[in-house]
């Protein structure tokens, strides 16, 4: 028996089959659940963020229009709930996406690559360093290695600056972990 | 200088590069780029080292952060229920219970609840009155850190269908009825949980229902 496609499901779903949510929910709850939480960075709030956006998925289902990927789709409204929510609760940060694409500009060369690898306390620390929008860009590359016009998509952001924040942010990252492991030494 | 402009353009895809997502044109030219340019070999090998602790430590992250798979599921239909449109004029026989509930959760929160008559081995809610018993199950001892919210510990107790038995007390320390289920192999596996949660700040094991 052939695996239903994302789309196949969400067809269902517009029809209001639950059953299809079900499928649906089982297949991409995870990956919302995890994305979510790299940006409202608590597990409660991340799974606020899950029931809403699966439930705008049903609801919205018949509105998908197949132009992207179901999954760039779903993040997308992942991306959308879990700044909504940080905008209510601390208002007086975010999120200004226009400002801030600045680096130290000094092209990193540090290329200890293996043992990065063995240093998880401080690749952890230096990604909480990262602004929410770096390390939002980080995580979808790297992690649902999903491609930059996805990206671009799911952030609501140009090509271009998907590839700036990701070149930003990989140079913090090097410029973080570098400091952290030269004090170890 | 075209070229200049090009091989930056180029390297800037080498994160998509590393992950197959690029379009077969762009690969073909950032595999030109390696093949000819020492400098963007030497940026892929430190993106690959990167890439990989980024994954590992993403890795790690998730499983510290278990996801509340049939637990969201039960919220998705309670959230699908009440989103319905209404078949029939709804009457009020619902606000009683309402009230009740907010009471209860109120009730929680300050702490004002009275203590029930003390029980062996079962355990019975809170909440009294027709009582509930409890069995199968384990019976916890828990304090919260002192930063936790109530949206928290509320988050912590759907997570493990914890209801609670007893408390606070006036240090802050509740009983919790924890049922026994295929989640937890036994009752360490269960108390190891508990302890890892950020909001518990002590857990005990003080007993197993019959």
């Amino acid at each position: 028996m052939t695996e239903e496609t994302d789309a196949q499901l969400l067809q269902r779903m517009a029809a209001g089959e639950q059953s299809a949510l079900r499928l649906f929910y089982d297949r991409f709850h995870s990956a919302v659940y995890q994305f979510s939480l790299r940006t409202v960075n608590n597990s409660a709030d991340a799974a606020d963020v899950l029931n809403a956006v699966m439930l705008e998925a049903w609801q919205r289902a018949g509105t998908f229009a197949g132009q992207s990927q179901v999954r760039t789709w779903l993040f997308s409204i992942t991306r959308n709930k879990s700044v909504d929510l940080l905008r209510r609760k601390r208002p007086s940060e975010l999120l200004d996406e226009s400002t801030q694409e600045t680096a130290d500009g000094d092209f990193c060369e540090y290329s200890a690559a293996l043992e990065l690898q063995q240093q998880g306390a401080q690749v952890r620390q230096c990604m909480d360093k990262l602004k929410d929008s770096h390390r939002q860009v980080v995580y979808l590359t790297f992690f649902e290695e999903l491609a930059y016009p996805d990206i671009a998509e799911v952030m609501g952001i140009p090509l271009g600056t998907v590839k700036t924040r990701m070149l930003h942010a990989k140079q913090q990252l090097l410029q973080c972990l570098r400091r952290l492991l030269s004090k170890d030494e | 200088m075209n070229q200049e402009i090009n091989d930056e353009a180029l390297l800037a895809l080498l994160p998509w590069y590393l992950s197959g997502r690029l379009d077969a044109a762009e690969r073909a030219q950032v595999e030109a780029l390696l093949k000819r340019s020492e400098p963007a070999r030497a940026e892929l090998e430190t993106l690959q080292g990167l890439a990989t602790a980024v994954r590992a430590e993403e890795l790690e992250r998730n499983q510290h952060n278990p996801v509340p798979t049939e637990l969201g599921w039960a919220r998705l239909q309670r959230s699908l229920a009440q989103s319905a449109p209404a078949a029939k004029p709804a009457r009020d026989w619902w606000r009683p219970s309402l009230a009740a509930a907010a009471a209860l959760i109120l009730a929680l929160q300050v702490g004002i609840l009275s203590r029930p008559a003390s029980v062996e081995s079962d355990w019975q809610l809170q909440s009294g009155g027709a009582v509930q018993q409890l069995t199968g199950g384990y019976r916890v001892q828990l304090r919260f850190v002192d930063h936790a919210q109530w949206k928290q510990v509320r988050a912590f107790l759907l997570d493990v269908d914890g209801l609670l038995v007893d408390g606070p007390s006036t240090l802050g320390v509740m009983q919790v009825y924890v049922p026994a289920n295929s989640r937890f192999a036994d009752g360490q596996a269960m108390l190891s949980y508990l302890q890892q949660q950020p909001v518990v700040q002590h857990a005990a094991l003080l007993g197993q229902g019959r």
